[in-house]
């Protein structure tokens, strides 16, 4: 059931796209910004920005498709056009992975390597934060993805159940 | 790419975090939740200099290195990696080995605590700490060894391969880009991207050796429908993705068809004017409903066209592509599968008594139905009439219906059975479980089925009595059968996926 009210609560929020970036002064040659954040794991070896593997550190955002014509970004979202490798800074609240040893890790900064949310329901600024892949021996390999790469850890690890504790959290970040 | 949004409402977040934080004895999952979290550590942030240049791998390396050295201590480098950020990219960056903007990874080995440098125009512009603590007594990753050969070999290497290397052009990864570290390929590897006729394309080069030791490029399989006006003849129309429904207003000759869609990237509405053979893209649809196992198309009513859509997690969805309203449609329980009769929405639905079957009323609320629900039911009949004469199936073993006029099909575990009178009797009419559609095009019931297991197209001219082998789909992936305009339509998968070359 928990499951259901879930895709309901992201169905509410993808019909009504309500929550707008705050824009607020930042550092030299950085802005801040209020989004939304959620968390994935486990998924495609790589992301679609990126040849090296997924790994904590980095995060998936909204998409252009230079390839339409006309050319269109993500629901006009601005960081739709941020270029691979961009960093995001200062993420607060910052979440904590674990890695396959069972060390753990407050992450302040990601940098961009992957895309997701194709219909763009996540509003502006949308940061979609990598959690890693690694679970416990029992636990199939299955973080609701469609392609699934998966370690096995003995030390209690389960990035997918990180990502879903990290939920769909309200974030403070610093960006271009 | 990502495909699948996790979301929790904050009670549930907070009950995740703590029963996390007590299995793995950390107080790193209710950390999550405070929100006076420690910036981010920046080490160095200047100006890229005015007369940058684009460089290659190891002077990008040599760069990186340089600057660890001034931090203290021992620190490895795990990765490095060409990037767009900070530069303005085209499709020919890269391949001559040399790049503008570069990362690079490295981890203290005694904190185990990660640093990133960035490379920008040929100088370290910016360090940080993006990890801003740590907790517990884990190995820090594997350190990179300065690799022996250059991305200046490293792309020659992987353009002498094969002919017809190119940099990737509109995307976020523009130009031939390399790559070091966590690589499909391993760590001693360096990774050359770009494209390969026109597909994104990634050659492994040895990093001591120079040699390519793998080559991949991302291919689509397509996906799209076989349709048959006989159901003999096949022929296929192409649609990018793994086709979920198809339908058409089976009332108004020559009306549009509909197909839903999902290509991987997006789920897709199509629309086809002109007999099937060309599809225009009419409406990608919104988030937070995939990923999509099932869908329905409900066709127009006062120029509006509705989609109706199951989700792995069960529920259903509508969206209406006139208003672009999207709505959830509440269920008792999760929804398994999805059909309709006569415009009503039809559902299996788990409740605590087992799978029902329900229509939704016009006031939103389900009813329940002695009736067995398929994707391809057209309509109903009471449980006990699949249970008469000598043919004994209960409803749990049905795994899927057509009706048409009096006569039925339904596939069960042991094959197919066959009924002319609405249910009274029952014969035998396949030996294995199929897909079927059924169809009466005004002088005869024609059915088509595929049978599951050997995965051959058998087409019917005497309604279920004798088949006729028409097609094999033993190397094609395959979602779904249907009946559209009179014509049969089987639903073909697509997608993408790295092969070698």
């Amino acid at each position: 059931m928990g499951r259901l009210l879930t895709l309901a609560l992201a169905v509410t929020l993808a019909a009504t796209s309500a929550f707008g970036a705050v824009f607020f002064s930042g550092p030299v040659s950085a802005t801040g910004y209020s989004a939304y954040s959620t968390g994935y794991a486990f998924a495609a070896y790589t992301g679609a920005w990126s040849s090296s593997q997924m790994a904590p550190g980095q995060f998936a955002g909204h998409w252009y498709h230079a390839y339409w014509n006309p050319v269109t970004a993500c629901c006009n979202d601005p960081s739709a056009w941020w270029p691979s490798g961009t960093w995001i800074t200062n993420m607060n609240p910052a979440p904590w992975i674990v890695d396959g040893n069972g060390y753990s890790y407050q992450y302040t900064a990601f940098w961009l390597s992957d895309w997701g949310d194709p219909p763009c329901g996540a509003g502006n600024y949308w940061a979609d934060v990598y959690f890693g892949r690694w679970k416990q021996p029992p636990q199939a390999c299955d973080c609701n993805n469609a392609t699934e790469y998966c370690y096995v850890s003995y030390d209690y690890v389960d990035n997918c159940q990180d990502a879903e504790g990290w939920g769909y959290t309200s974030v403070s970040y610093t960006g271009p | 790419m990502r495909l699948q949004r996790i979301l929790r409402f904050r009670a549930l977040e907070l009950t995740a975090a703590i029963v996390l934080g007590s299995l793995i004895g950390t107080a790193a999952a209710l950390t999550a939740f405070d929100d006076d979290s420690p910036p981010t550590r920046v080490l160095k942030q200047v100006s890229p200099p005015i007369s940058g240049r684009a460089i290659s791998l190891l002077e990008a390396w040599d760069l990186g290195v340089e600057e660890s050295a001034t931090w203290g201590g021992v620190w490895n480098a795990t990765a490095i990696r060409s990037v767009d950020v900070g530069d303005q990219p085209t499709a020919t960056s890269g391949l001559d080995g040399r790049r503008f903007s570069w990362q690079m990874d490295f981890v203290d080995a005694e904190t185990h605590l990660p640093r990133w440098v960035r490379i920008t125009g040929g100088a370290v512009t910016d360090a940080i700490d993006p990890a801003a603590a740590a907790i517990g007594k884990g190995v820090p990753a594997a350190r990179l060894a300065r690799p022996e050969i250059d991305s200046t070999y490293a792309v020659a290497s992987a353009a002498a391969y094969r002919d017809g290397l190119a940099g990737s052009l509109g995307t976020k990864q523009t130009g031939v880009h390399f790559s070091i570290g966590d690589s499909p390929t391993g760590p001693t590897t360096i990774v050359v991207s770009g494209t390969f006729g026109g597909s994104p394309a990634r050659i492994g080069v040895d990093a001591s050796s120079g040699a390519v030791d793998s080559a991949t490029r991302l291919v689509g399989t397509g996906g799209g429908l076989l349709l048959s006006d006989d159901g003999v003849s096949w022929r296929e129309s192409s649609i990018h993705g793994r086709v979920l429904a198809v339908a058409a207003d089976e009332s108004v000759p020559g009306a549009p068809v509909y197909a839903v869609a999902d290509s991987g990237d997006s789920v897709d509405i199509w629309r086809s004017d002109d007999g099937v053979s060309q599809w225009l893209r009419v409406s990608p649809l919104p988030s937070g409903l995939r990923p999509v196992t099932n869908a329905l198309v409900v066709l127009p009513r006062s120029g509006s066209l509705s989609v109706v859509l199951l989700s792995t997690d069960g529920g259903i969805f509508s969206f209406d592509t006139l208003s672009r309203e999207f709505a959830t449609i509440p269920a008792a329980g999760k929804v398994s599968d999805l059909g309709s009769d006569d415009g009503q929405l039809l559902a299996t639905v788990a409740t605590e008594a087992g799978p029902t079957a329900q229509v939704l009323r016009p006031d939103g609320s389900w009813k329940s139905l002695p009736w067995a629900v398929g994707k391809s039911l057209a309509g109903g009949r009471p449980a006990d009439a699949y249970t008469s004469g000598d043919a004994k199936f209960g409803l749990a073993s049905v795994m899927g219906v057509a009706r048409e006029r009096d006569t039925m099909l339904v596939s069960t575990p042991g094959g197919v059975l066959r009924s002319a009178d609405n249910g009274e009797t029952w014969e035998h009419s396949l030996a294995r479980p199929a897909l079927l559609a059924i169809d009466y095009d005004g002088e005869r019931l024609r059915a088509v089925a595929i049978t599951v297991g050997s995965d051959d197209v058998v087409y019917s001219g005497d309604a279920g009595i004798t088949w006729l082998r028409t097609e094999t789909l033993s190397r094609r992936g395959y979602s779904g059968l249907d009946v559209v305009g009179h014509r049969f339509a089987i639903l073909l998968q697509g997608g993408s996926q790295w092969v070698a070359y």
